[in-house]
């Protein structure tokens, strides 16, 4: 049973380094989201990409609503591929909600961890009394509802009825697919775990140094949160980006390698 | 002609690109990587109810959905456009400057400078507003059916009996719960099912299924199939055609219920009835020959009166006796027959002068030449049987009348005889001529406070006497008219 951890999470190991850089990909995407920005570490380090289960090509049939119910869930898989593939002083890279994914693993079993690179991050997404999230409730319900109405409306309700193929799931499938793949349903609970998550009082905790990569014009997660992750979390290092955006490791590449290298030196 | 003969000038005067951007009845819309709107067309300008003024520079796509929409774009839209270059039918809702919606599939292309870095991003964009409502209404109705289906489902699954359905050419694609225990399997496989067949029964239940399926027709068969025990229970498998849709082929809606018991009791009655009949013949024929003797001794006057109406009950008695062992007979499959050649015309007066000692109250009327000659080759008595029982049955169910007609009547081409039984009684109705000749099968006796006569026998000897001489019996009736039973017999080559 050695490789059935790596098989349900489609680990994905590349690189001669000794080092090893975790990749984790963020909400409605997978591994193949890190394809502009993991080459260039490929000759010094030890390249470790996954899916999370639901997501990409890992395997479907071990997703649980309950196991999965929060973030804690997903971060287990972290922690479980690090046990299984042996890994040390790891540095973990998380686009978005894997930037607290990473933290809370960091947090359970710091022995893994050497640092950890948060891309976009958000310790909650909702606004608060004294707190700025970007979002109303409302905001996420609609963004909820254009989530079903993509994943769930004519395509994958109506399409496998007129096709006549209730058998081919993947008709269903998001539009994105091409790019990123995700069952519409998992997706679906993963937006809710993601979105109304509030990892706050978690942040003091984190013993483990990290970096945020703070984009301009981050919708998702504004200044005012990378701001606030650096004013709370212990070790946490604030790199403005000229980048625009929720995905600079997509849409300017070369800026955040560049970040990223300067953190790892 | 060709085109070098037209002047190109001409041709390129036919196309004004700019008004095609223009006025195309779809959205153009282009904006820089961070959503930036630079160029729009007119057709959306309309659309959302701004001049380009108000747009251009100032509005970034995102200001022209809602808020969860811009979540979306970030997190999809954009790295998807800047990855793959092209995005396709994405579904979103468009804010107008009232900040009213419509619907609108997206798709757009990205423009890449030479290091691949985006440049800029053209959307084309398509008013989805009545495809959303043939959508809609799609969906509803799809909800509405699988509703009904559901509902279907909850029914036959509550159903203690095997429910199944089948498409029209006989592939059956529904099985209700119950099979599953009953055949204590978690897939439906027709092959598993038809392996607990009585291997007996197998060709009997494909014959009804195919002659079904090709006649379009409801069937019912009775079969044996293997239980859980790995003992055999008595089935009826039915099917019954049906039409879901006037368009659509017929369907097949089917059951198999267990009717082991029934059969089984059935069974247990033929054969008390076997038996019983069986045991009386001997203490009857008994009786007769004692009354025979009595008969022979001279006795005080009165006493002949009581020994005349000891015969009638002794006949009767016999009469009954007799019947029950001809059913048992039939079922059994052992109703045998001695034919022979004989006159049919003799027979024939013979069982009107038999009936016609025994009862008074009407007269049998021959209609018919008593010195016809018109020989057949039969069981003799079992067709005086048929006729005997015929003209009784004549009698008791005309009881306002004073005769029955006979006739015989032979075919034009003189290969065949009718012989016809004729009442002017109460007829029997329409919806009860098939059954009549169902075994215990009795016609409701109104003027006796459906007080039923007899055992309900005779018809079906008679029928099943005809039937092993090829032959049937037929009835034509009127209410308050009358009733005509009638059936052939080949005559013989003389």
């Amino acid at each position: 049973m050695r490789n059935s951890i790596s098989k349900r999470n489609n680990v994905t190991i590349r690189g001669n380094g000794e080092k090893v850089l975790l990749f984790a990909h963020g909400f409605g995407c997978d591994q193949n989201s890190w394809q502009f920005v993991k080459d260039t570490f490929k000759d010094d380090y030890k390249l470790v990409l996954f899916d999370y289960v639901g997501a990409g090509k890992s395997d479907l049939k071990a997703y649980n609503s309950s196991r999965y119910g929060s973030l804690n869930g997903y971060a287990t898989d972290v922690l479980e591929i690090c046990e299984e593939l042996n890994l040390e002083n790891v540095v973990f890279i998380g686009h978005s909600v894997s930037s607290m994914i990473g933290m809370l693993a960091a947090i359970d079993e710091p022995s893994f961890f050497e640092k950890l690179v948060f891309v976009g991050p958000s310790p909650r997404y909702l606004n608060d009394q004294g707190y700025h999230g970007g979002f109303e409730r409302a905001d996420l319900e609609a963004l909820f509802d254009f989530m079903d109405s993509n994943y769930l409306g004519w395509s994958s309700q109506l399409a496998p009825a007129i096709m006549g193929n209730p058998e081919r799931p993947e008709l269903g499938e998001f539009l994105t697919s091409s790019f990123c793949s995700t069952t519409p349903e998992i997706a679906r609970e993963f937006a809710r775990v993601t979105f109304f998550s509030d990892n706050r009082t978690d942040l003091p905790k984190l013993k483990v140094p990290s970096l945020t990569l703070q984009c301009t014009d981050d919708i998702i997660a504004p200044m005012s949160i990378g701001n606030y992750i650096k004013a709370h979390t212990p070790f946490n290092e604030l790199y403005l980006m000229e980048a625009s955006g929720h995905c600079p490791h997509i849409s300017e590449p070369q800026e955040t390698i560049k970040a990223i290298k300067q953190f790892l030196n | 002609m060709s085109l070098s003969n037209i002047d190109r000038r001409v041709v390129d005067e036919l196309i004004d690109t700019e008004e095609l951007y223009q006025n195309a009845p779809c959205g153009y819309l282009s904006f820089l990587p961070d959503g930036t709107i630079i160029k729009i067309n007119r057709t959306l300008l309309r659309w959302l109810n701004y001049n380009s003024e108000e747009v251009l520079y100032k509005k970034k796509f995102t200001d022209l959905i809602s808020k969860g929409a811009a979540l979306h774009f970030e997190m999809f839209f954009r790295p998807l456009v800047n990855a793959t270059g092209v995005v396709n039918q994405l579904s979103y809702d468009i804010l107008a400057k009232d900040r009213s919606s419509f619907p609108v599939f997206l798709s757009a292309v990205s423009v890449k400078a030479e290091d691949g870095q985006v440049k800029a991003v053209n959307a084309t964009l398509y008013d989805v507003r009545e495809r959303k409502l043939y959508e809609q209404e799609l969906l509803l109705s799809k909800k509405k059916a699988d509703a009904e289906r559901k509902r279907f489902e909850v029914l036959s699954d509550f159903n203690p009996e095997i429910i199944w359905t089948a498409a029209a050419d006989g592939k059956i694609d529904y099985v209700n719960r119950r099979f599953y225990q009953y055949f204590n399997t978690a897939e439906f496989s027709l092959n598993t099912a038809l392996e607990k067949v009585c291997t007996h029964d197998r060709f009997k239940l494909f014959k009804a299924w195919r002659t079904g399926l090709n006649k379009r027709q409801g069937f019912a068969v009775e079969i044996r199939l293997k239980n859980q025990a790995d003992s055999f229970e008595w089935h009826l498998i039915k099917g019954e055609v049906y039409i879901e849709e006037a368009s659509a082929p017929a369907r097949w809606i089917g059951s198999c219920t267990n009717i082991d018991s029934q059969v089984k009791s059935i069974q247990r009655r033929d054969e008390f009835i076997n038996i019983a009949s069986h045991e009386l013949k001997t203490p009857i024929t008994s009786l007769k020959a004692y009354h025979q003797i009595l008969q022979r001794i001279a006795l005080p006057a009165n006493a002949e009166n009581f020994l005349s109406r000891a015969n009638i009950s002794l006949n009767s008695l016999e009469f009954l006796a007799s019947s029950l062992l001809d059913v048992s007979k039939i079922d059994a499959n052992q109703l045998s027959l001695n034919p022979t050649t004989f006159s049919i015309t003799e027979a024939l007066q013979e069982c009107i002068d038999i009936v016609s000692a025994a009862r008074r109250s009407h007269t049998i009327i021959s209609q018919f030449d008593p010195t016809l000659s018109l020989a057949v080759f039969a069981d003799r008595q079992r067709i005086m049987q048929v006729v005997i029982n015929l003209i009784n049955n004549a009698i008791k169910y005309s009881p306002d009348a004073d005769q029955v007609e006979v006739y015989l009547e032979p075919n034009a081409s003189g290969t065949l005889v009718k012989i016809e039984i004729r009442d002017f009684g109460v007829g029997i109705p329409q919806e009860q001529l098939d059954l009549i000749f169902e075994k215990y099968y009795r016609v409701n006796d109104t003027k006796n406070n459906n007080k039923a006569a007899g055992l309900g026998l005779g018809l079906y000897i008679i029928q099943n006497i005809l039937r092993h001489h090829q032959s049937r019996v037929f009835v034509n009736s009127e209410i308050n008219k009358g009733s005509s039973f009638y059936f052939s017999l080949p005559l013989s080559q003389s």
